[in-house]
C-alpha cells in the first residue's frame, strides 16, 4: 500500500519517558501488565489520529522521585517511509506534500512531531504537529507546522474489552460504521420501507399482546397533546437507516442449532468483533481503491487472545496478519507470540523508573541462520512462556525439570509460573543461545547447573562469556552443583529419600517378591560411593525425581525440606522478584 | 465567484490546454481577459479531477494579483489544498523555508527588507576590507563629484545594483572562489564579503530568495523531483515581465518533468526591463526550451475592457490590430495641454467634481471615486495635484497615492523601537537591527559592547531600554514595550491583545504628533496581522515568520477613493475613467530613455497606461514643468504627437 510507519519515538508520555522503536508490517508488543504497552498504543493513536480525548496533565511522565519533567511537554514522533524504494508513489507524495524530507542518501520520508505542551499552566494542553527534518538529531523545526493530510493514515484502536454484541449497539463501532453504510437506491428504499411499515402494522395487529399494548399506550395521546402520530409500536426497524441497530448475527457452530450471537461465549464475541473490524477495513480499502484514493490503515490491537482457545488464538493471529495496513498488537499469549518472527517482537520492561523497549535486532544479527531457526522453532514454539516470564531459570537435566517445580511449589505455596518464574530445561548445549536471547529480551535469568561433566563445563563457560560474565563463581546468577543433583543430594544426606524413590519406581516391575527383596537388600547394602555409581539406580534417574522431591518437601525435619543449593536458588529468585 | 462565461476565443484556449496539456504560450493583449483564461483553466482542471491530489502552481506578478485570483476561485472545491497561487518569490520562499537545510541553513533567515539596511551591511563589508575601503574613502580624481558624501552614496548604490544584478544572473560564488570571469578582484571580494555578512547575521536579500531556491532545485535533484511530483500544472501570469532568474527557476523546475506549462503575457506591456525583465524569455526561450509546436502559441486579441475610442488609441500606440468591433461603448478621449502643472491639476479636479455621481450603463451604475484613476509616468508629476487635492473641500481625504510593494515602515519613534525589537526577537544574530536600535536610543560605543554580550534577545532589549541616553521613551512606555515583547515571546497568537494594550499605553504619549503617528503605525500592524493569520496554518505562527510575511510586502491596505498611481503600479487594474497626466516629452518617455529598447519599453508604458481605461480617457501635459533645478519648457509626448491637443486655461496665470 505504498507506505509504512517505520519509527516511533515517545517522550514523557505516562511511563514512557524516552523510548524509540521501529515498527514492521506486524509488530507484537510483549511485556508484563503495566509495562507501558497500552500507553504505547495510545501514543500512536494520538500521533496518527490527533485524539485529544486521551490527553490530560496526568499523562505527563513522573519520575521515581515523583517529579514532572523540567519542560512539561509530551512529544510523539513518527517517521513514515515509502514501502519500497527511495521515493513515495505520486499519490502518497501528493498526500504528504512538501512536508516530505529527503535524507542524505536521497531517500524520502515524512516525519512529524506531535507535541503536547502543558507549560502554559492551563488545563487544556497546547497540541501542535510539526515537521521533523532530521530524525536522528531528535530535533524538529517548531516553525514548520505539518500541512500534510493525515486522514489517509487512520489508526484503529481495538482495546481488550471488545465485544461484538456491544459493537452492534453502537454506531461508533466498526461494525456499526460498516452496517450504517448499507446502501439502497431511492426506489429500493421506498419499497423496503413500505414493506417494513406493513410488516410492523401486521405484526401488531396479529399479536393480541401488541395490539393490547398499543391500545393502552394510545391513552398517552389523550393526555399529551401531540401533533404527530403519537404512539407507535414497531417490532421491526421502521427506517432503513436504523437497520443496523436491529442487526443480529447468527452463528452456527458445527452441527448444533444456529444461535444468535448473544448466546455465544465471550471468546466468539470478541473474535467476531475483530472480524467486524476486518470487514470494515477491507471494505474501506476496497472503496478507496475504487475511488482512485489511497488509505493506509494502522491497527492498534490489545490482546487478540482474549477469551480464546489456544488453537483459536493461533487462527486469529493468522487472520490478523492478512489484514491490510500495519498491525501493532499487544499480547500475553504464549501461543501467539511464537508465531511471529523474531524481528517482529518488541519487549516492554521497566527500566530504572520508566519503560524501556527492546527488540531483537542485534541478537538476530549475532547468531547464525541455523541458530535463528532453532530459536524460532524449538525455543519459541515450545518455550513460548519464557517471553512472558519475570525471571527464567535455566538448567540442563530432566531430573531438574521434574523436581524443581515441586520444590518451587513448596517454597512459594503456588506454582512457579504464578510467580512469573519460568523453569526451563535447555539441552546443555543451548545455554548460550538461551542466555543471549534472554539478555536481548531484558528478561532476568538464573542458571542452575550440575556443572559436572567436562562438556557441560565448557559449554556453560562459553555461554557465560558470551553474555559478558567472566567469573561465574562471583556471579550469583550461576548456581552450580559441581556434581549431578542426585550425588549432591546424597552428599547432603538425602540418600534415604532417593533410595525410596528408586524402590517406588523400580519395585512395581518385579512380580517376584524374592527378587524385589533381593534388590532392596542389594541397594541398601551399597556404600555411599557405590550407591552414587550404581548403574541400575542411575538408569531410573529421570523417573524417580518427582518421587524423591515429594519426599524431601515433606521431610519430618522442616529445615531439611529444601536442600541448601535449591534454597539458595529460590532465595536468589526472590531477590530478583522484589 | 461562480464559473465565468468565456468568449469563444478564450474558451478555445482553455479547452485546448485542459484537454491536451503540454506547453502553451498565450499572447494576450490588454483587456482581452487573460486573467479569466488563467482562472478558468485552473477551475476546469480542478473540477475535472475531483479525486486527484496533484497541485497547480499559479505564478502571478504581484501579491494583489494572487489575492484576486484566489478570490475568483474561492468557490472551487480543493482550491486551498490543490493550488499554490502567489508570486515567484513567494513560491521560492516556501521551498526555501522547508528545504533550507540543503544549503546548510539551520534557522530560516530573515529577509532584509529595506534598501538602507542593505547599504549598512555593504558599508560594513567595504570598510572591513582595506582593498575596498580605499575606493570608498577617497574621492576619485575624475571631478565628477563635488563632495565625498555624494560620491559615497552613489558608490554604494552602484555596488548594490551590481550585487543585485549578479544575483539575478544566478551567480553564486563559494567562499573559496577567488575569481570570476570578467570581474575585478575587488568585485569578487565585495560580492563575497557582502554575502558572508548577510549569512553571519542570518539574513537574506530579495534576490537571494530566487538564487538560493534555484540552487536547491538545480543541485538537489531529489528535492526538485519531490516538488515536480506535487505539481502537474504550472501557469505563469504577466510572463512578459519575467526576469532571467524567475524564468530560469521556472525552467529548472519544469523542464522534462512538468509538461503542462502555460505562460500568459503581452509583450506590448513589458515595462520592467530596467529591473532585468524581458519578454524574450516568454517569446523565445520558452518556445525553444519547451519545444512549442504549432497550435501551442495562441493569441487572444479581442479587447473586452475598453471602449472603441480607447482601443483604437491603444492600437495606434502598439501597432496591434486589436479588434473591439462589438464593444458596446464608444467612449471618449480628450487631449489637453495646460500652461503649467497647477492649471493641469485645477482642471482635473474640476472635471472630477463635474463627473462624479453621474449615473449610467457606461459606468456600471453611479460613477464613484474608486472608478477613477489619475496615472503618471513617475511620482513627481503628482506634486501639484496632491497639493491641490489636499485643499479641496470634497476630495481632501478621498484620494491616495498608490505605492508599489509596501513594506511596513513605522514612522513614530516609539513604534520604530517596537519594530526593531520584534526584528531582534526573531533574529538575535542580525546586528544590523541591534545597531539601529542602539543608534535610536543613543547608546554609546562602550555600552554597546557591554550589551552585545547579552545573548538573550529579551534581556538585550531590556538593558538597552534601561540605559537609553536620550530619554527617547519615558519609563512607562519602555515598560509597556518590554512587556509586549515578553508576551510575544510567550505566545504570538495573543498579538491582537498585546497591541490593544499598547494602544492604551500610547494614549499617554505627550507629544501630539508622536502620539498620532504611533497609533497610526500600530493600526498598520494590526491590519497586517489580520492578513497574516489568514495566510498561515493556525499553529505555524511565529514572530520570525510574521516578519518574513511583512518583508514580502504581502500586506496591502485596502484603500478607498480616488487612485493616484504610476503606470508601474497599476498592472492588471482597470478604471472607468483614467486621467493620464504629465505626458510631456522627457517625462513620458523619460528623458533617460534613449536606446531603442528603452524607448520601446516607454511606449509599452504608454500602452499600459492607456489600456487601463474602460470608457473615458483624458491625456494631458503642462507646457511648463517645475524641476528642482528650475522651470522647464516641454513639448507634448512623441507618443501622442499626432493627436489634437486642446489648450485649456483654468486659472488666471500669475506671473
Amino acid at each position: 500500500m505504498g507506505i509504512q510507519v517505520q519509527k516511533i519515538r515517545i517522550k514523557n508520555f505516562r511511563s514512557l519517558q524516552q523510548v524509540e522503536t521501529t515498527l514492521g508490517e506486524v509488530t507484537l508488543l510483549l511485556g508484563a501488565n503495566n509495562s507501558g504497552k497500552t500507553s504505547f498504543l495510545r501514543a500512536l493513536s494520538i500521533a496518527l489520529n490527533g485524539d485529544r480525548m486521551f490527553i490530560a496533565r496526568d499523562d505527563l511522565f513522573i519520575n521515581g522521585e515523583g517529579k514532572l519533567p523540567s519542560s512539561p511537554q509530551i512529544n510523539i514522533d513518527l517517521k513514515i517511509i515509502p514501502k519500497t524504494g527511495q521515493t513515495f508513489t505520486d499519490e502518497w507524495a501528493q498526500v504528504f506534500g512538501d512536508d516530505i524530507q529527503i535524507d542524505a542518501a536521497g531517500s524520502e520520508f515524512f516525519a512529524y512531531r506531535t507535541s503536547i505542551d502543558f507549560s502554559a499552566n492551563q488545563p487544556e494542553a497546547k497540541i501542535r504537529r510539526y515537521v521533523i527534518v532530521d530524525w536522528e538529531s531528535d530535533g524538529a523545526d517548531e516553525n514548520q507546522e505539518v500541512r500534510a493530510n493525515l486522514v489517509k493514515t487512520p489508526l484503529f484502536f481495538i482495546d481488550a474489552q471488545r465485544d461484538l454484541q456491544e459493537d452492534l449497539k453502537y454506531a461508533q463501532s466498526y461494525f456499526g460504521r460498516l452496517a450504517s453504510q448499507i446502501e439502497y437506491d431511492d426506489d429500493q428504499k421506498k419499497k423496503l420501507e413500505e414493506g417494513l411499515g406493513s410488516l410492523n402494522s401486521e405484526a401488531v395487529e396479529k399479536s393480541q399482546v401488541l395490539a393490547h399494548l398499543k391500545t393502552t399506550l394510545e391513552e398517552l395521546n389523550k393526555t399529551v397533546a401531540t401533533k404527530g402520530k403519537g404512539v407507535e409500536i414497531t417490532p421491526f426497524p421502521k427506517k432503513l437507516r436504523d437497520l443496523h441497530k436491529g442487526l443480529k448475527v447468527h452463528f452456527q457452530d458445527g452441527g448444533s442449532e444456529t444461535f444468535s450471537l448473544e448466546y455465544h461465549g465471550m471468546g466468539t464475541r470478541s473474535w467476531a468483533s475483530l472480524l467486524g473490524y476486518k470487514a470494515f477495513i477491507d471494505w474501506m480499502v476496497e472503496k478507496t481503491a475504487k475511488d482512485g484514493d489511497v488509505l493506509y490503515p494502522v491497527l492498534a490491537l490489545e490482546e487478540p487472545e482474549a477469551h480464546l482457545h489456544p488453537n483459536a488464538q493461533r487462527q486469529v493471529y493468522g487472520q490478523l496478519k492478512q489484514m491490510p495496513g500495519q498491525k501493532i498488537i499487544s499480547t500475553h499469549s504464549p501461543y501467539i507470540a511464537p508465531l511471529a518472527s523474531l524481528s517482529e517482537l518488541r519487549l516492554f520492561y521497566k527500566g530504572k523508573d520508566s519503560t524501556e523497549i527492546s527488540d531483537l535486532t542485534s541478537f538476530i544479527s549475532g547468531i547464525t541462520p541455523k541458530e535463528k531457526h532453532n530459536v524460532e522453532t524449538s525455543i519459541m514454539r515450545h518455550r513460548g512462556e519464557l517471553l512472558f516470564a519475570r525471571i527464567v531459570v535455566l538448567f540442563e537435566g530432566f531430573t531438574e525439570e521434574a523436581a524443581l517445580p515441586i520444590f518451587a511449589c513448596y517454597h512459594w505455596e503456588c506454582e512457579a509460573f504464578e510467580k512469573g518464574v519460568a523453569l526451563i530445561h535447555c539441552g546443555g548445549g543451548d545455554y548460550k543461545l538461551y542466555l543471549q536471547l534472554l539478555e536481548a529480551l531484558h528478561i532476568p535469568w538464573l542458571v542452575f547447573s550440575d556443572y559436572d561433566r567436562p562438556e557441560i563445563k565448557t559449554k556453560l563457560n562459553s555461554a557465560a562469556t558470551s553474555v559478558g560474565v567472566s567469573d561465574m563463581d562471583g556471579d550469583s546468577r550461576f548456581i552450580c552443583l559441581s556434581s549431578s543433583i542426585e550425588d549432591y543430594l546424597i552428599d547432603e544426606g538425602y540418600r534415604t529419600e532417593i533410595q525410596e524413590a528408586y524402590f517406588s519406581v523400580k519395585e512395581p516391575e518385579y512380580s517376584n517378591i524374592a527378587k524385589r527383596q533381593a534388590e532392596r537388600a542389594r541397594v541398601e547394602g551399597l556404600s555411599l560411593q557405590e550407591f552414587k555409581e550404581d548403574n541400575r539406580v542411575k538408569s531410573w534417574k529421570a523417573k524417580m525425581a518427582a518421587s524423591w522431591a515429594q519426599s524431601i518437601v515433606t521431610h519430618s525435619n522442616e529445615n531439611k525440606r529444601l536442600p541448601g543449593k535449591i534454597k539458595l536458588l529460590f532465595e536468589t529468585i526472590d531477590q530478583h522478584l522484589k | 465567484m461562480p464559473r465565468q462565461n468565456l468568449s469563444p476565443e478564450q474558451a478555445a484556449i482553455v479547452d485546448n490546454w485542459v484537454n491536451k496539456g503540454g506547453p502553451m504560450l498565450v499572447e494576450a493583449s490588454a483587456g482581452s481577459g487573460k486573467t479569466r483564461v488563467l482562472t478558468e483553466s485552473v477551475r476546469e482542471i480542478l473540477e475535472r479531477t475531483p479525486r486527484e491530489r496533484f497541485r497547480i502552481l499559479c505564478l502571478t506578478f504581484t501579491n494583489k494579483a494572487a489575492d484576486e485570483m484566489r478570490e475568483r476561485l474561492a468557490d472551487v472545491k480543493g482550491i486551498k489544498e490543490r493550488t499554490f497561487i502567489g508570486t515567484t518569490h513567494a513560491f521560492a520562499l516556501e521551498i526555501l523555508k522547508s528545504r533550507r537545510h540543503e544549503l546548510g541553513l539551520d534557522d530560516m533567515p530573515q529577509i532584509i527588507d529595506k534598501e538602507a539596511d542593505r547599504k549598512a551591511i555593504l558599508t560594513q563589508a567595504i570598510l572591513s576590507n582595506p582593498l575596498l575601503a580605499h575606493h570608498y574613502l577617497h574621492l576619485p580624481d575624475n571631478n565628477l563629484y563635488d563632495s565625498l558624501p555624494k560620491y559615497q552614496t552613489d558608490f554604494l548604490s552602484k555596488c548594490l545594483t551590481f550585487i543585485s544584478r549578479q544575483k539575478q544572473r544566478l551567480i553564486w560564488l563559494d567562499e573559496e572562489v577567488n575569481s570570476y570571469p570578467g570581474w575585478t578582484r575587488e568585485r569578487v571580494r565585495m560580492y563575497q564579503d557582502y554575502n558572508a555578512l548577510l549569512r553571519s547575521q542570518n539574513l537574506i536579500d530579495y534576490d537571494d530568495i530566487l538564487l538560493m531556491t534555484w540552487r536547491i532545485l538545480s543541485e538537489r535533484e531529489a528535492v526538485a523531483n519531490l516538488y515536480r511530483r506535487l505539481y502537474k500544472y504550472v501557469l505563469v501570469d504577466e510572463a512578459q515581465d519575467l526576469s532571467f532568474a524567475q524564468y530560469e527557476l521556472i525552467r529548472t523546475f519544469c523542464i522534462e518533468h512538468i509538461q503542462n506549462v502555460m505562460l500568459v503575457g503581452d509583450p506590448k506591456q513589458a515595462i520592467h526591463g530596467y529591473a532585468g525583465a524581458s519578454s524574450q524569455f516568454m517569446k523565445e526561450r520558452f518556445v525553444e526550451d519547451f519545444e512549442l509546436g504549432p497550435g501551442q502559441q495562441m493569441p487572444i486579441q479581442y479587447n473586452y475592457r475598453s471602449s472603441k475610442a480607447i482601443t483604437s488609441l491603444a492600437n495606434n500606440l502598439s501597432g496591434n490590430g486589436q479588434d473591439n468591433s462589438e464593444n458596446y461603448f464608444s467612449g471618449k478621449i480628450e487631449f489637453l495641454e495646460f500652461s503649467d502643472e497647477r492649471n493641469e491639476a485645477a482642471w482635473i479636479i474640476q472635471k472630477i467634481h463635474q463627473v462624479i455621481g453621474t449615473k449610467g450603463e457606461a459606468y456600471d451604475g453611479e460613477l464613484t471615486l474608486d472608478k477613477i484613476a489619475i496615472l503618471g509616468r513617475n511620482r513627481f508629476v503628482f506634486k501639484e495635484l496632491e497639493k491641490a487635492l489636499s485643499v479641496d473641500e470634497k476630495l481632501c481625504n478621498q484620494f491616495f497615492l498608490k505605492r508599489g510593494t509596501e513594506v511596513l515602515e513605522p514612522e513614530s519613534s516609539t513604534m520604530k523601537v517596537f519594530d526593531l525589537g520584534t526584528r531582534i526577537l526573531s533574529n538575535r544574530r542580525a546586528y544590523v537591527y541591534v545597531n539601529q536600535l542602539f543608534d535610536l536610543l543613543a547608546i554609546n560605543q562602550e555600552q554597546c559592547q557591554f550589551l552585545d554580550n547579552e545573548k538573550d534577545s529579551l534581556a538585550l532589549l531590556s538593558s538597552a531600554l534601561s540605559i537609553q541616553n536620550n530619554s527617547l521613551l519615558p519609563k512607562s512606555l519602555s515598560n509597556a514595550l518590554l512587556s509586549a515583547w515578553e508576551k510575544i515571546e510567550i505566545d504570538i497568537n495573543k498579538l491582537p491583545n498585546i497591541l490593544e494594550v499598547l494602544i492604551d499605553e500610547f494614549a499617554a504619549i505627550n507629544a501630539d504628533n508622536e502620539r498620532s503617528l504611533a497609533l497610526q503605525d500600530l493600526e498598520e500592524w494590526r491590519e497586517a496581522w489580520t492578513k497574516y493569520v489568514r495566510s498561515v496554518p493556525a499553529n505555524a505562527k511565529s514572530m520570525a515568520d510574521f516578519r518574513r510575511f511583512l518583508a514580502m510586502g504581502t500586506q496591502s491596505k485596502k484603500q478607498a477613493g480616488l487612485t493616484l498611481a504610476t503606470v508601474h503600479t497599476v498592472k492588471g487594474l482597470e478604471f472607468y475613467i483614467v486621467f493620464l497626466i504629465g505626458v510631456g516629452d522627457g517625462t513620458f518617455p523619460d528623458y533617460r530613455a534613449v536606446g531603442k529598447n528603452e524607448l520601446a519599453e516607454e511606449r509599452n508604458n504608454a500602452y499600459v497606461a492607456v489600456t487601463r481605461a474602460k470608457r473615458d480617457l483624458y491625456v494631458s501635459y503642462p507646457k511648463l514643468k517645475k524641476a528642482p533645478w528650475g522651470t522647464l519648457q516641454q513639448e507634448k509626448s512623441r507618443f501622442f504627437s499626432n493627436q489634437p491637443f486642446q489648450s485649456v486655461e483654468t486659472l488666471a496665470s500669475r506671473g
